[in-house]
């Protein structure tokens, strides 16, 4: 078996070998391996697999990775979550879902130093649940907040996804970042929505708190302007092209570390437990580039991608036909499978056809990234879900019975998203 | 023998995570000195990336022996606890050669790398000191997958 058909059939072999409990990172590496060696020879094997990983990992610009990763990790266990959740909570928490609305707010805020969803919505689970549960909040609208919210940690920069969206399209990461911000506001709102709409139907859900004073609320806010200069300088320097991303990066690293340290947050077992959560989180995110680089050798050598390209272009649908059908065939595979690997796994080819049919690349980067957020909290495999399960105990159903109404906020941002796309793209088109 | 490896991919894990640290500390340096007198660190791309080697290479081992790596359980986790524990095994043994694979070949590019005389763009730093990093991250890993591989199918043969 060669050409097309048997790129087809690698992406096959990975789904089975996923299904059987390996690491989406080695049936990519192991299918590419030998899917290279069954198509061009035995005697090409060094070559990928000698070269490949060595090429995944030593490109400078990769640095922004681990960077932004200890930048989150380290904001997180410096207790900046607790600040962020005491002080939206006491501006919101007592309308009718407030306490909802602020665990959103927070997560939004969070995600603007953390730039992993799962993450944001660990940190924020431990924050905000108890504190919900406490104000005799519904479970399920308490953990479905959490896990929706979370995700927005994707959207809004800095976002581990858009640094591999762009390091895999060779588009500009200072660009992406900036194009996140308004549908990561965006998403906070529609989400808030979505708390307002299952709190108006069902008021039990989330029963209004007491007001908090002015004074209160000053005081409550008196840590929060660590993330806003965190992230004031991280994306403004970028913004303004005061730094590199691996700069602005490396910047939003210390910055975090250092913040943690002098608010004596940073104990020693603390310490080492952010150091251990940052080198898992990159030897996982890692693993799976150096897979992804061996399967994309394999279906590059194969001449998938410009078949598919051909195929979609005979079928003579319209772009936007072709668009929807690619949102719903990444909804239903976010549903199945880890957000990355489905980014690492057909970004690709599907990134070839995206320019073939005339897409913005910053504009489909954003709408990549929306349905990966739906993918980590639709079921049977959305991981926002298991970390909230993780962090409550909560059984899967109560988690997943709340998630409808974002479920439905996120499809109606993708509408918006398509509708709007200078939501997306004004913001990238402004800088330098 | 499972707590050993976990207490040396730690240490790995840890050295990697300083040394991306200590890379960070020139970065801020460099950041500094370019924007206040003007004079940047000779060689800072070559720091960085070797401190990005370190970091990511020497994470990897310890994220697949405490089984970090992103996957799909919920499709076998129906199996019976024996079935379960041998497939484990035998997904540990496919990690296993995977990286024992990829360790292998990587030692052979290198020594084409080395035997070539490669060095870094700027500092001029051998080939050598950005594989090293790569060959004992991939070799420790694949120990830490057949020592999973052990533990699993030690599970799955007791009553």
């Amino acid at each position: 078996m060669t050409g097309p058909l048997a790129g087809a059939a690698g992406f096959a072999a990975v789904l089975v070998l996923i299904a059987a409990r390996v690491p989406v990172a080695v049936s990519m590496g192991v299918v590419g391996t030998l899917g290279y060696g069954l198509v061009n020879g035995w005697a090409t094997l060094g070559f990928v697999l000698g070269r490949s990983p060595f090429e995944t990992i030593f490109p400078v610009s990769l640095s922004v990775l681990p960077l932004f990763i200890m930048m989150g990790v380290f904001a997180a266990h410096g207790g900046l979550s607790k600040s962020l959740y005491g002080f939206v909570a006491s501006l919101i928490g007592h309308f009718r879902g407030g306490l909802a609305l602020a665990t959103v707010g927070a997560c939004a805020i969070f995600g603007a130093v953390c730039g992993s969803a799962i993450a944001t919505a660990a940190t924020m689970g431990r924050v905000a649940m108890p504190e919900m549960r406490r104000a005799g909040y519904d479970d399920r609208l308490s953990s479905a907040s959490v896990a929706a919210g979370g995700t927005l940690g994707v959207m809004i920069p800095p976002s581990i996804l858009f640094v591999i969206y762009g390091l895999m399209t060779e588009q500009s990461i200072g660009k992406l970042l900036a194009a996140g911000i308004l549908p990561g506001i965006l998403g906070t709102v529609l989400y808030m929505g979505a708390v307002s709409w299952a709190t108006a139907r069902d008021p039990k859900l989330g029963p209004a708190g007491p007001r908090s004073g002015w004074a209160a609320r000053i005081k409550a806010g008196k840590d929060v302007w660590q993330v806003v200069i965190l992230f004031g300088v991280v994306l403004g320097g970028m913004y303004f092209g005061l730094f590199s991303p691996t700069e602005a990066a490396a910047v939003g690293a210390f910055g975090a570390v250092v913040l943690a340290w002098v608010g004596g947050k940073l104990k020693r077992e603390n310490a080492t437990e952010a150091v251990i959560e940052t080198a898992m989180t990159t030897g996982m995110i890692f693993t799976i580039l150096i897979g992804a680089g061996i399967f994309n050798y394999f279906i590059d050598s194969t001449g998938l991608t410009d078949a598919l390209v051909k195929w979609v272009g005979d079928l003579g649908y319209s772009r936007w036909m072709v668009m929807l059908l690619l949102m719903v065939m990444y909804i239903i595979l976010g549903a199945l499978m880890d957000e990355l690997a489905m980014m690492l796994l057909t970004v690709g080819p599907v990134f070839k056809l995206i320019m073939a049919l005339g897409f913005d690349p910053i504009w489909f980067g954003v709408m990549f990234v929306t349905v990966c957020e739906i993918g980590m909290i639709v079921p049977p495999v959305g991981i926002n879900l298991f970390v909230i399960q993780g962090v409550t105990g909560l059984p899967l159903q109560t988690i997943v019975r709340g998630i409808t109404p974002f479920v439905v906020a996120d499809c109606f941002r993708l509408l918006i998203l398509a509708l709007v796309p200078a939501i997306a793209t004004w913001l990238p088109g402004r800088m330098g | 023998m499972t707590r050993l490896a976990d207490r040396l991919a730690l240490g790995l894990a840890l050295f990697g995570v300083c040394v991306l640290g200590l890379g960070t500390l020139i970065l801020m340096a460099d950041i500094a000195m370019r924007r206040s007198i003007g004079v940047s660190i000779t060689g800072i791309g070559d720091i960085t990336q070797l401190a990005q080697m370190f970091c990511i290479s020497l994470a990897l081992p310890i994220a697949f022996l405490r089984e970090g790596n992103v996957g799909v359980d919920f499709i076998t986790d129906s199996l019976r606890p024996r079935a379960l524990a041998a497939l484990k095994g035998c997904v540990q043994l496919v990690n296993g050669v995977f990286l024992a694979a990829v360790a292998w070949y990587s030692l052979k590019q290198a020594g084409i790398q080395i035997d070539q005389g490669d060095k870094s763009q700027t500092l001029g730093l051998p080939i050598a000191v950005y594989w090293v990093p790569l060959l004992a991250g991939t070799t420790l890993a694949t120990l830490a997958c057949a020592v999973l591989a052990l533990r699993d199918f030690g599970k799955a043969r007791s009553p």
